[in-house]
């Protein structure tokens, strides 16, 4: 008797919660399913992110065994053309940080930089060098090539020469088409663990639609947002600049430093977490922004999705406004550079404290009783 | 005249339920199924791979104040103090030297547990606290290995304070609980709720409620009347079946929402201390029954006879402080300005539970003022990511932070270098915002009970 009493007036008194309530903007919070979300991002920017690398990566080798078939300027022109657009193409995959990727150790022995001249020079020198190794991840990948087909001396004639008539010239050849196969190969690698036709990685990342660590939602976020913290803001920008070494910048530390398109590679790597927010691949679909604005999340005020969105405008626009070569600007001229580092920093607090918060997404598998 | 005998028969009461005869049944199936879970939770933490993950490979460990004397003793040392905690929870169950178990059980528990007050967990607070309670009782004296060994250990027959503290200290818990339930935020905006409910729109069948803001008020609601009366309706034998039945449901609720460990299941066997002595000596002949041992297992009490037994004098007065200080201890936040939930300044060690949704980021800008160079630190380089976490939003957490970077550099040959800490909060749903002034060199601020100025206010 005294249960049933007991329920009704649970029952009663969330009835008054609710009364109390009504004022207020809150409604009903409509369910959100992250299954459409997830199939979207898996089918329509993750994949063809993938497979666009994979293309690339095979035009990649192509270009490279053409150039040390006929060391010509023009081949070399060729060979640097599809570098940097496989290199492009990579800046769209790197926030994919997790399954196939982590399994496979992709990013890391894909773009380690900055690389390591002598163990490159001296695998050239030798001819022995395993580039399975963990160790050898700073002898090759996208910043390898670009020390081999830049560097040291940009001028196309000078780099001509060295695999041309160079002492060492067949060995170079060599190591240059040792090092694309290797990334060539990787490459399709997580392609195939992704696709469909593969392993079909897409149907598990699709059918895992918890809110956990292990979930897809949690996986994806958790690895993407490490990515930018570590790989974006403070790889591409930061470290060049000082931000971590005492003040004192290291311009070694640029991506493709000898090309020097250490500015363009970033803001690739913004638009690519651009379009993973915002759901857009092809098509524009379900994105994170969709899922935010489901929940009502604000940010004092404003619509949570849409502060982000125009954060991220403002991190890409203040990135691109840094003047190239990246390695000068920091020493010459680093507040156009400090500026966008700012924003790149508000933009992580968006991401890591308010959208991971708003969405519910847990990153141990800790015990928890609510912070 | 009626007062004065309501009054007269509270008094008796009260006095029966300290100095009184009680039955010792209850006792052992605590003893029993305490033991039995800390077993289980030990052996899960274990496997888990926690003991490395939390206590051998982070670099750094967050003390509590006070405590900084407390460390990690080094992998061996780690994985001994677990087997330790292991034999001495089972040495419990068993009724084994069970006052040395308790008491090595209380110490290798504690011990870890004041490492890093990363891993903080209520529940924990309250196994440390029952564990210190287990080494006073005599819950040995019957059904225990104990007895086999010295028979004239046997009584069917406690002093009543033995069982009436552990009802206490769970009396503590839900009550808090509840109390801590109620504020604003938990009440009229159903936060944290309406955001954890609907990350759980994936489950089957009531994935879609969950989504709802009824579900959001009507489980906050709930809780906190659950918490605010469940003891009551445990305590009185008419309604102590359905109100048992609550217990199991509110607690398996919570166990398949939200990741919340052991403690759902330690919660529902701890509570079946509220059951009548005679229920506990039917479950515990049961058992004697399905491990073939003698049927005389509790030894039957004449329940009748109304006596006063003594109690020593150091065990009323020590219970008394234990349980006033812990009556006191959650209401400490109001000798401090600012949003408790903000600040958490007075928040651990008060049952609050399940009661904010908080994430945030910092960096530390560190300067050497010798040279006037800065730069950031990253804690990431130094925390593991759940350590990182808990700092972000921790204000004595950040300090302590800000003292090893300054030990680090002085170690490093940098003899006064200035640590500031860039902090973005956001708190149940409101926007991130400034959490700690960050143009205060933390390595100039001492941690302490003293209120931390140099947090910024919620509403600034």
């Amino acid at each position: 008797m005294i249960t049933q009493g007991f329920r009704k007036v649970s029952i009663l008194l969330a009835l008054c919660a609710m009364v109390v309530s009504c004022d207020k903007e809150t409604s009903t919070a409509p369910g959100f399913d992250r299954g459409p979300l997830l199939e979207n991002l898996g089918v329509n920017i993750i994949v063809p992110a993938y497979d666009s690398l994979a293309r690339r990566a095979a035009r990649l080798e192509e270009a490279a065994i053409a150039f040390t078939d006929s060391r010509t300027e023009e081949n070399l022109g060729k060979l640097r053309d599809a570098w940097l657009s496989a290199y492009i193409a990579f800046q769209h995959c790197g926030y994919f940080n997790f399954g196939p990727a982590d399994n496979l150790v992709f990013n890391s022995s894909v773009n380690t930089y900055p690389i390591s001249k002598i163990k490159i020079d001296d695998n050239i020198s030798s001819g022995s060098y395993d580039l399975n190794a963990i160790s050898s991840n700073s002898a090759k990948g996208f910043a390898a090539l670009d020390y081999l087909i830049y560097g040291p001396d940009p001028d196309a004639e000078t780099v001509v020469e060295l695999f041309e008539s160079d002492d060492e010239a067949s060995a170079r050849r060599q190591y240059l088409l040792d090092v694309v196969e290797d990334l060539r190969s990787r490459c399709n690698a997580v392609y195939e663990r992704w696709s469909p036709a593969g392993d079909n990685y897409l149907g598990t990342f699709v059918s895992l639609t918890g809110n956990d660590v292990g979930s897809s939602t949690g996986l994806l976020l958790n690895g993407a947002i490490q990515y930018y913290e570590a790989d974006v803001r403070d790889n591409k920008i930061g470290k060049p600049l000082g931000i971590r070494s005492l003040n004192v910048p290291i311009p070694e530390n640029c991506e493709a430093l000898y090309a020097q398109q250490s500015i363009l590679l970033a803001t690739e790597s913004i638009k690519g977490l651009q379009n993973l927010y915002l759901g857009k691949g092809k098509t524009d679909g379900v994105g994170f922004d969709d899922y935010l604005t489901a929940l009502n999340a604000r940010h004092n005020g404003d619509a949570l999705a849409s502060v982000i969105a125009s954060q991220i405008d403002l991190a890409l626009s203040k990135t691109a406004a840094i003047p190239e070569p990246y390695s000068e600007t920091v020493e010459q001229n680093p507040d156009p550079a400090m500026a966008a580092y700012q924003e790149l920093q508000k933009l992580l607090v968006l991401l890591k404290a308010d959208m991971m918060s708003a969405l519910g997404i847990l990153i141990t598998y800790q015990d928890n009783d609510g912070d | 005249m009626t007062a004065i005998s309501l009054h007269s028969r509270l008094v008796t009461a009260l006095k029966l339920a300290w100095y009184g005869p009680a039955p010792i049944a209850p006792l052992v199936t605590f003893r029993i199924v305490f033991g039995l879970m800390m077993a289980i939770s030990v052996i899960r933490f274990w496997a888990n791979g926690w003991i490395r993950e939390f206590y051998i490979e982070p670099e750094v460990h967050f003390t509590y104040y006070g405590f900084e004397w407390v460390t990690a003793p080094g992998a061996v040392g780690m994985y001994g103090l677990f087997a330790l905690m292991l034999a001495s929870a089972i040495g419990v169950m068993l009724g084994w030297r069970y006052r040395l178990s308790a008491a090595l059980f209380f110490l290798s528990f504690t011990y870890v547990e004041l490492l890093d007050k990363t891993y903080y967990l209520n529940h924990y607070y309250f196994v440390s606290l029952v564990a210190l309670l287990l080494c006073f009782v005599p819950a040995n004296r019957a059904f225990s290995f104990d007895v086999l060994r010295k028979p004239t250990l046997a009584t069917g027959e406690v002093p009543a304070w033995s069982v009436t503290i552990l009802k206490l200290q769970l009396a503590i818990v839900y009550i808090y609980a509840g109390i801590a339930k109620l504020n604003a935020e938990w009440l009229f905006d159903a936060m944290p709720l309406r955001i954890w409910l609907p990350a759980q729109s994936h489950l089957p069948v009531i994935g879609g409620f969950l989504s709802t803001a009824f579900a959001a008020y009507a489980f906050s609601w709930m809780g906190a009347l659950y918490d605010l009366t469940i003891v009551f309706f445990l305590l009185n034998a008419r309604t102590r079946p359905w109100a048992y039945i609550a217990v199991i449901g509110f607690h398996m609720i919570t166990w398949m929402l939200f990741p919340i460990g052991m403690f759902p299941f330690i919660m529902i066997l701890s509570t079946l201390i509220f059951f009548s002595p005679a229920f506990h000596t039917r479950l515990l002949e049961g058992l004697a029954a399905v491990l073939r041992l003698g049927v005389n297992a509790i030894p039957r009490v004449d329940s009748n006879t109304i006596k006063l037994l003594p109690v020593p004098r150091i065990i009323t007065g020590f219970m008394a402080v234990f349980f006033v200080i812990q009556v006191l201890a959650p209401w400490r936040y109001l000798l401090y300005p600012g949003d408790l939930f903000w600040t958490e300044q007075g928040y651990r060690f008060s049952w609050r539970v399940m009661l904010m949704e908080k994430a945030g980021y910092v960096v530390f800008h560190v300067e050497d003022p010798d040279t006037g160079r800065r730069w950031d630190v990253v804690p990431g380089d130094y925390l593991t990511p759940i350590q990182e976490k808990m700092m972000s939003t921790q204000p004595d957490m950040i300090l302590q932070f800000a003292h090893f970077l300054e030990e680090k550099y002085r170690s490093e040959g940098m003899n006064d270098a200035i640590v500031r800490a860039e902090a973005y909060v956001t708190l149940n749903g409101r926007g991130s915002r400034l959490f700690i002034d960050d143009q205060v060199d933390l390595t100039r601020e001492r941690d302490g009970f003293r209120h931390k100025d140099w947090i910024v206010d919620l509403n600034q």
